[in-house]
C-alpha cells in the first residue's frame, strides 16, 4: 500500500497519516488542533515547514489547492465555515463538486441531481426534498450535508473538526459509521475531538497535542480513554515544572 | 399553513401583486393608459434602469453595491461620442465596453481581493468617473447631430423603432434580462455568485475562488451600464459627462431591492428586479399621466423601497 505521507510544523509538528487511517488529534483547547488541520486545507499558510503529499511536496496555497490534491475539510463553526445556509441541500452537496458539473459554464443539472439523489439515500439526510434551504435542517443532517459535500468529490483525505459537536445522539452514530466506512473504502480521515471517546472508539492512531507540538502518540491496543487523558495531562504537568 | 409559509408568500408575490395593483389602478384612473405609445415610452424610458438593475442585482446578491454605474454608463456615453468621429461607430463603442469592464475588474479586485468596502471603492469611482467623463468632453455636451453620419447612426441606436412601431431599446432589454436570468440560474458561474452572497467564508472553503467571482460581477455589472449609457446617449442624441446616468444607481439599487434580492447577498431574483424596474416607472407613469407632481412619484417611490426592504427583513428573520 502506498501510504500518504505528510509531515508539517506548526509548532515545530510532524504527523503523517496513511490511506485508509483514521488519525485522531487530541488535546486541550487552544493546542493547535484546528490551526494544523487550517493548514493542511490551504487556509492559513505555515512559517515554516511543508506539506507532503503522497511524498510530494504539495504546494497548498487555498483551500482550491487542497481541493484539487483529494482533500475534504468539514470544521468546527459548521455555522460560518461550513453551509452556505440560503441555499438548497442540493447545491450544498455540490458547491465543491461545481467545477466538475461544469459543461460550457452550465451546470449538469441531470448528474447534478443523480449525486445528489445517491448521498441524500446513502447517508440518510432527512430532508423534505433537496430544494430545502439547508438552514431548516437539523444540525446533525446540516453536518451529514457537509460529509456528502467531501464524499461525493472521492477524496484521498477528509480532515474532521469536532463532527459531532451540538448534534444528537442519533446522528451521532450515524457519523460515526460513516467514518468508518469511509477508512474502509480507503479514504484517509484526520479528526479532531474534545471528546475522548469518541476519539478512542473511532481512531486507529491518536497524537496528542499541547501548544501547537506533538506530546504523544497512542497506537491501537495502547489507545484507551485513561491513557490520552493521562498523555494530555503529563504534557500540562511537564510544563508547570518548566513554571517551577 | 404555519406563519412562516405565510410569510414566504408574502415575500414572494408582493412584488407582482404590487405591479398588478399598479396596472389596473391605471386601467381605471388614467385615461389612454392602453396606448401603445405608452408601452413605448416605458420601454425606452426603463431601459438604463433594467441594464444597470441586473448588473446590480448579481452585484447586491454578492453582497455588496455599485454606486458607481451611473457615472460608468456617463463615462461610456462620452468615451464612445468623443472616439466615433476619428475611429468610426463600432470600434469606439468596444473601447468604451472595454474600459467599463477594466474599471469593474477593478473594483472587483479591491473588493474581492483587498476586501475593502464595495459602498467606499464604488463612491470613489462614483466621484473620480464622473470627473473623468465631464474632463474627456471639456465640460460641454457633445451633440450628435454635430457629428455628421456617424453620430446619426450612433442616433439610430436610441431612436429607431422596429417594423415603425417598437423601440429598438427592447432588444438590450431583452438580450440582457435573458443572459443573467440563464447565468445565474443554469451556470456554475451563477450558483458560485450566489454561493459567496450567502456566506463568503464558507463558499472559499468549498473552494471558490472568491476574489475571482467578486471581480466576474463587478465587471458584469460595468459592462452592462457602460451598454445603457450609450443607449441612453443615443436615445437623447446627446453625450453629457455631467447628467448622462445621474442617479442612474439609485433606480437599479431600488429596482433590485423591491425585486427582492436581499442587501447582505443571497439569492439573485433576476425577473424580481424586472418587475421592481416596472414597479419604479409604473410610479412615474401613473404620477404624469395624471398630472401629479413628479415630487410625489419621489415619494412613492420611497414608501415602496422602505416597505420592500420590511418585507425581506421578515423573511430573512
Amino acid at each position: 500500500m502506498k501510504g500518504i505521507k505528510q509531515g508539517m510544523r506548526l509548532n515545530g509538528i510532524d504527523i503523517d497519516i496513511k490511506q485508509g487511517e483514521i488519525v485522531g488529534l487530541a488535546g486541550l483547547l487552544g493546542s493547535g488542533r484546528t490551526e494544523l488541520a487550517k493548514v493542511l486545507f490551504g487556509v492559513n499558510l505555515p512559517d515554516e515547514g511543508e506539506v507532503f503529499w503522497y511524498g510530494q511536496p504539495a504546494k497548498i496555497h487555498t483551500p482550491a489547492d487542497a481541493i484539487k490534491k483529494g482533500m475534504g475539510f468539514c470544521t468546527e463553526d459548521r455555522k460560518v465555515e461550513g453551509i452556505v445556509p440560503h441555499l438548497s441541500v442540493k447545491e450544498n452537496i455540490t458547491i465543491a463538486l461545481l467545477p466538475r458539473l461544469n459543461r460550457f459554464g452550465f451546470v449538469k443539472s441531470k448528474e447534478q441531481n443523480k449525486i445528489v439523489e445517491k448521498y441524500i439515500k446513502r447517508l440518510k439526510i432527512k430532508t423534505p426534498s433537496p430544494e430545502q434551504a439547508i438552514c431548516n435542517l437539523s444540525g446533525g443532517n446540516q453536518q451529514k450535508v457537509l460529509l456528502a459535500r467531501w464524499m461525493c468529490m472521492e477524496p484521498k483525505l477528509i480532515i474532521m473538526d469536532e463532527p459531532t459537536r451540538g448534534i444528537d445522539v442519533g446522528a451521532k452514530v450515524e457519523i460515526e459509521q460513516l467514518i468508518q466506512e469511509l477508512s474502509k473504502n480507503g479514504i484517509s480521515v484526520l479528526m479532531i475531538s474534545s471528546e475522548i471517546a469518541e476519539l478512542e472508539r473511532n481512531c486507529d492512531r491518536i497524537i496528542v497535542m499541547r501548544e501547537g507540538k506533538k506530546t504523544g502518540e497512542l497506537i491501537s491496543d495502547n489507545i484507551s480513554q485513561d491513557k490520552i487523558m493521562e498523555t494530555i495531562v503529563k504534557g500540562s504537568e511537564r510544563e508547570v515544572k518548566i513554571h517551577e | 399553513m404555519n406563519k412562516q409559509d405565510y410569510r414566504q408568500i408574502v415575500k414572494k408575490y408582493s412584488a407582482v401583486t404590487l405591479l398588478l395593483l399598479f396596472f389596473v389602478l391605471n386601467s381605471i384612473l388614467t385615461p389612454n393608459f392602453f396606448r401603445i405609445s405608452n408601452l413605448n415610452n416605458t420601454i425606452t424610458q426603463i431601459c438604463p434602469m433594467i441594464l444597470c438593475g441586473m448588473g446590480m442585482t448579481l452585484v447586491i446578491s454578492t453582497g455588496g453595491i455599485d454606486i458607481s454605474v451611473g457615472s460608468i454608463m456617463a463615462l461610456a456615453g462620452v468615451l464612445t461620442a468623443k472616439l466615433m468621429s476619428g475611429i468610426g461607430l463600432l470600434p469606439a463603442v468596444v473601447i468604451s465596453l472595454f474600459v467599463a469592464v477594466l474599471v469593474g475588474c477593478f473594483t472587483g479586485i479591491m473588493v474581492g481581493k483587498l476586501k475593502l468596502q464595495a459602498m467606499v471603492v464604488t463612491l470613489g469611482l462614483m466621484l473620480a468617473l464622473r470627473g473623468g467623463a465631464q474632463v474627456l468632453c471639456d465640460g460641454r455636451d457633445i451633440y450628435f447631430n454635430k457629428l455628421g453620419d456617424v453620430g446619426e447612426e450612433l442616433a439610430l441606436w436610441g431612436t429607431y423603432k422596429i417594423m415603425g412601431v417598437i423601440p429598438v431599446q427592447i432588444i438590450p432589454i431583452g438580450i440582457c434580462i435573458l443572459f443573467t436570468w440563464i447565468m445565474v440560474e443554469k451556470t456554475v458561474l451563477g450558483r458560485q455568485i450566489q454561493a459567496v452572497g450567502d456566506s463568503i467564508r464558507s463558499s472559499s472553503l468549498a473552494g471558490i475562488n472568491t476574489a475571482k467571482t467578486m471581480m466576474t460581477v463587478y465587471g458584469l455589472s460595468a459592462l452592462f451600464a457602460a451598454f445603457a449609457g450609450i443607449f441612453q446617449a443615443a436615445k437623447v442624441s446627446v453625450a453629457a459627462g455631467s447628467s448622462l446616468g445621474q442617479l442612474a444607481e439609485l433606480d437599479a439599487i431600488a429596482a433590485a431591492v423591491i425585486g427582492g434580492t436581499p442587501m447582505i447577498g443571497g439569492k439573485a431574483h433576476v425577473l424580481g428586479t424586472v418587475v421592481g424596474a416596472l414597479i419604479m416607472q409604473m410610479i412615474t407613469l401613473t404620477c404624469v399621466m395624471n398630472d401629479i407632481p413628479d415630487q410625489y412619484a419621489q415619494v412613492f417611490k420611497a414608501i415602496i423601497i422602505v416597505i420592500a426592504v420590511f418585507v425581506q427583513r421578515e423573511q430573512l428573520k
